[in-house]
């Protein structure tokens, strides 16, 4: 799971959860790997995102790195800056471990690399 | 311009692997390599809808529509599915073209039947820049491909995710609330048709993907219900929706699949475009409006 995609993840759908985002990250295995650089991509994503979600993701598993807190002006022109968010975005990944509803403590478990939001039919 | 050819493309969705003990009730067959690389194919030479977007696969399966798009150079790629079953399948799949990172991940328990099993480093694969050139990883699956002729380091570098979950949840993909809202450029879907008890499940699924695209879905639905799927994704897409029927094809479906009880299982398939990028997000989504980050 890539933090771009946890950016966008929520637990909403459980019963009696209202926002349920962001969702807590607990890490057993983390994977850096290399994806291919598109800055007309990431800029394009950038509004889309929860910034201090994705701060504080990266931060939780030890990757926020040279990730700056909060967002520049300008950052369409920035190559830098853009190439860190493409790094923290699309290229750090969880492999295991689970994500945790922030309003009901419910986990979900990741396993290689994938999320598994299923909710028990009581749950929805 | 796609960057491999129609032929190519297909190749490779040839030697994806298919659904194991396929499940009636979620409707599992895989959309024939044939079919998938059209639809993808002209999505990007036509539309330029692949290369450079963020793509979803709706109900991605063994992941035909997701891998073709990585293939053609989506950006980012997710595929959403239900069944922890195909997902495995879909895994396979993945490390066989070759997709880096999580999906060449060897952390999981290796199972020794398998032919193409590789032992490959835990640490990262560090490889160079250049993307269409970069050297092949030394993957026994890769080698598989490239027996063929064909660059399959196409593959190693691009960003596809997949979430299990239900699609059809109105509290998930569905809402105009969701985080998910206009998130991706294109979706791509093979939905399940809706018969049998999945009733409305090509609805639910069509009204999702007309939710999280921000600019095309592509789709397949049964030509016989052809008014009310456009009538249906006109309105869910919002004022400014077009759908045009790109194509009428035949879906030879496996038996158990037949519909109504008819002996014939050659069904009529529209390929269905609605194009939602003049949708104004305001007007189809006033309960978000403090939502909308600009
Ligand atoms: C017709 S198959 C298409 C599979 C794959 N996309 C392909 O093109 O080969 C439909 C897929 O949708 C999945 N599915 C059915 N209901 C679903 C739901 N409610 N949410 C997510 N996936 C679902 C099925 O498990 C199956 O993999």
């Amino acid at each position: 799971m890539k933090l771009l995609t946890h950016n966008m993840l929520t637990s909403k759908c459980l019963k009696g959860v209202n926002v349920g985002y962001p969702l807590g990250i607990l890490a057993k295995d983390v994977k850096v790997s290399e994806v291919d650089f598109n800055p007309e991509f990431v800029s394009r994503i950038i509004p889309k995102l929860d910034w201090n979600v994705l701060w504080n993701a990266a931060d939780s598993i030890g990757h926020s790195g040279e990730l700056p807190k909060a967002v520049i002006s300008d950052y369409e022109n920035n190559q830098e800056f853009l190439k860190k968010a493409h790094h923290v975005l699309m290229e750090v990944e969880v492999i295991n471990g689970e994500l945790i509803c922030p309003e009901s403590g419910r986990k979900f478990p990741i396993s290689d690399g994938i999320p598994n939001m299923l909710l028990n039919e009581d749950e929805v | 311009m796609a960057r491999v050819k129609l032929r190519v493309l297909e190749e490779y969705l040839q030697e994806l692997d298919v659904f194991e003990n396929p499940k009636i009730s979620l409707e599992q067959y895989v959309t024939q390599p044939h079919i998938a690389s059209h639809l993808l194919h002209v999505a990007q030479t036509t539309f330029s809808d692949v290369e450079g977007c963020s793509v979803a696969d709706l109900g991605c399966g063994c992941g035909a529509l997701t891998l073709g798009s990585a293939v053609l150079g989506a950006a980012y790629t997710v595929g959403f599915e239900i069944d922890p079953d195909a997902v495995k399948v879909f895994r396979k799949n993945a490390k066989k073209l070759g997709l880096s990172g999580q999906w060449s991940s060897t952390s999981h328990k290796r199972m020794g039947s398998e032919k193409n099993e590789t032992v490959s480093p835990p640490e990262d694969e560090n490889l160079d820049n250049s993307d269409e050139n970069s050297e092949e990883t030394s993957d026994d699956d890769s080698i598989l491909l490239e027996s063929e002729g064909e660059d399959c380091s196409l593959l190693t570098e691009s960003a596809v995710d997949v979430v299990l979950c239900d699609v059809t949840s109105s509290e998930g993909l569905g809402s105009t609330n969701s985080r998910w809202y206009k998130s991706f450029d294109t979706v791509v879907m093979n939905p399940p048709f809706g018969t049998k008890n999945n009733h409305g499940a090509d609805m639910a699924f069509l009204k999702s993907a007309l939710r999280i695209a921000r600019c095309a879905v592509y789709s397949l639905h049964k030509t016989s219900t052809r008014n009310y799927v456009l009538t249906k994704g006109r309105e869910w897409g919002g004022k400014g929706t077009t759908a045009e029927v790109l194509a009428k094809l035949r879906f030879d479906l496996p038996k158990s699949y037949k519909f109504h009880n008819k002996k014939n299982v050659d069904v009529e398939v529209d390929f269905v475009r609605f194009d939602v990028s003049h949708v104004k997000e305001m007007e189809c989504n006033f309960s978000n409006m403090s939502l909308n980050k600009r």
